[in-house]
């Protein structure tokens, strides 16, 4: 009985394990979780919105590195709302970028005041680039307004900068995102 | 003022010259007039030449060692069978892909100079291409440019033997200076001398019995300290305005292991480089 009770406890560890996730927050069956980009070599002819996500996530997690587990876990769930709001069709209002600037400089972070607002500061020097390199027309936006386009662009750039931070402790050299 | 960035050797460690361009380019809003690179260098030159540092980041940051080399089992015997001792295949595929035709053109549309170093076996001197170069040639140049002799095999171009331009030139700063630059952002991959730690023997994923390795590719590393020559020399005899960009500290010691999370580490390692450096 006890060789039953132990196996059956060890097939419910494993199961709850297997459906945990592996960048969400959560550990509940319905809390909604990061979904994280597949990885793979980029395209050679990156569109407007892969150019602007490749730009912001490395001011992103560059600043992220130095977070604390609390203001990661913050950040996290801020990332998470994003995800949901700009995968809605049409995208949720917080998926607008000034919308979206908003809510990031208004994090709160206990240890390094300039944290998130340093994040926020490398938007204007990406999305200047972005915007001379692709004319209004020549941008993958679907005649969205470029306030949702950009902040749709920015809300992948910080999810991958969530993931890739989070998978970096076990992926190897075929690892990715 | 001619501004050049120059774009030194170093493999994987590479990922830390692609956080630093990251914040010349876009932060800093700089427009180079001349992009020199040798080796991991001379695959970022063509993006920083071509204005496209977001690609060029997505790149380093999902690379992996299967795209860029074939590594036999066999480890140092394998220089006894082939002459060296990693395929460059997959690399070689890697460039066919990523330098294309348009690109070629608007490095050339952009009017930037750039200068990708390999060196000439038989005649003993670095040679350079640029996008003015017909496309294959080019191709063949920044392939050569890697190819770090005994690790990769030499690339022959119109007969001659090429090889890894970092021999001589692992920090080409003396081209820029040859072709105008007054302004030059130098970046080597590793630490300087006095930020290196003692590393172990033996790489950890190193093939075979690693000496033969472990010695050449920890010569690539030690190459760069050429820069710091190179610099003295250039400015004090040509005036030449030269800022250099190392790492605080090495961070990893094998430039031949290209894992994404340790090349991500590196870029944001040489973005805040950067951005302290260069506020």
């Amino acid at each position: 009985m006890p060789k039953i009770s132990w196996s059956l406890s060890t097939v419910a560890l494993a199961f709850a394990l297997a459906c945990g996730g592996s960048s969400g927050g959560g550990g509940g069956t319905t809390a909604p979780s990061l979904t994280c980009p597949a990885a793979g070599l980029p395209d050679v002819s990156p569109s407007y919105s892969e150019t602007v996500e490749g730009l912001v996530v490395v001011p992103a997690r560059a600043n992220l590195r130095s977070a604390t587990e609390g203001e990661m876990s913050v950040f996290r769930d801020f990332v998470l709302e994003l995800q949901l709001a700009c995968g809605e069709s049409p995208a949720g209002a917080a998926c607008e970028l000034g919308a979206l600037r908003s809510e990031l400089t208004a994090l709160t972070t206990a240890d390094h005041s300039g944290l998130f607002t340093d994040i926020d500061a490398s938007f204007d020097a990406a999305l200047t680039s972005a915007h001379g390199d692709y004319p209004a027309p020549d941008r993958d936006c679907d005649d969205e307004a470029e306030g949702v386009c950009d902040g749709r662009a920015i809300a992948a750039a910080l999810v991958r900068a969530v993931c890739e931070l989070t998978d970096s402790s076990d992926d190897d050299e075929s690892g990715g995102h | 003022m001619t501004t050049a960035i120059v774009l030194g050797g170093g493999g994987s460690l590479g990922a830390f010259s692609v956080g630093v361009a990251r914040w010349l380019l876009v932060d800093k809003g700089i427009r180079p007039d001349i992009v020199t690179g040798t080796s991991t260098g001379a695959l970022a030159a063509v993006l920083v030449a071509s204005g496209e540092v977001s690609l060029l980041s997505d790149l380093y940051t999902n690379v992996s060692t299967r795209d860029v080399l074939h590594q036999s089992f066999l480890g140092d015997l394998d220089v006894v069978l082939h002459g060296y001792t990693n395929s460059v295949e997959p690399l070689q595929n890697l460039i066919d892909e990523y330098l294309t035709e348009e690109r070629r053109q608007r490095i050339l549309d952009r009017g930037v100079k750039l200068q990708i170093a390999a060196l000439n076996l038989q005649k003993g001197v670095v040679e350079y291409a640029g996008a003015g170069s017909n496309l294959e040639r080019l191709k063949k140049f920044v392939l050569a440019s890697s190819c770090q002799p005994a690790l990769m095999p030499t690339i022959e171009i119109d007969g001659y033997d090429y090889v890894d331009g970092g021999v001589m030139q692992m920090v080409p700063v003396q081209r820029a200076v040859d072709i105008g630059a007054t302004k030059i952002y130098a970046v080597a991959t590793s630490a300087a001398p006095a930020d290196r730690p003692p590393i172990s023997r033996r790489f950890p994923n190193s093939p075979g019995t690693d000496v033969f390795n472990y010695t050449l590719r920890r010569a690539i590393l030690l190459m760069t300290d050429q820069l710091t020559d190179d610099m003295i020399a250039l400015q004090l005899e040509r005036g030449v305005d030269i800022t250099a960009i190392r790492p605080a500290r090495t961070q990893t010691p094998d430039p031949l292991e290209f894992a994404p999370s340790e090349m991500a580490a590196m870029m944001d390692a040489g973005y805040l480089r950067a951005r302290q450096l260069l506020p």
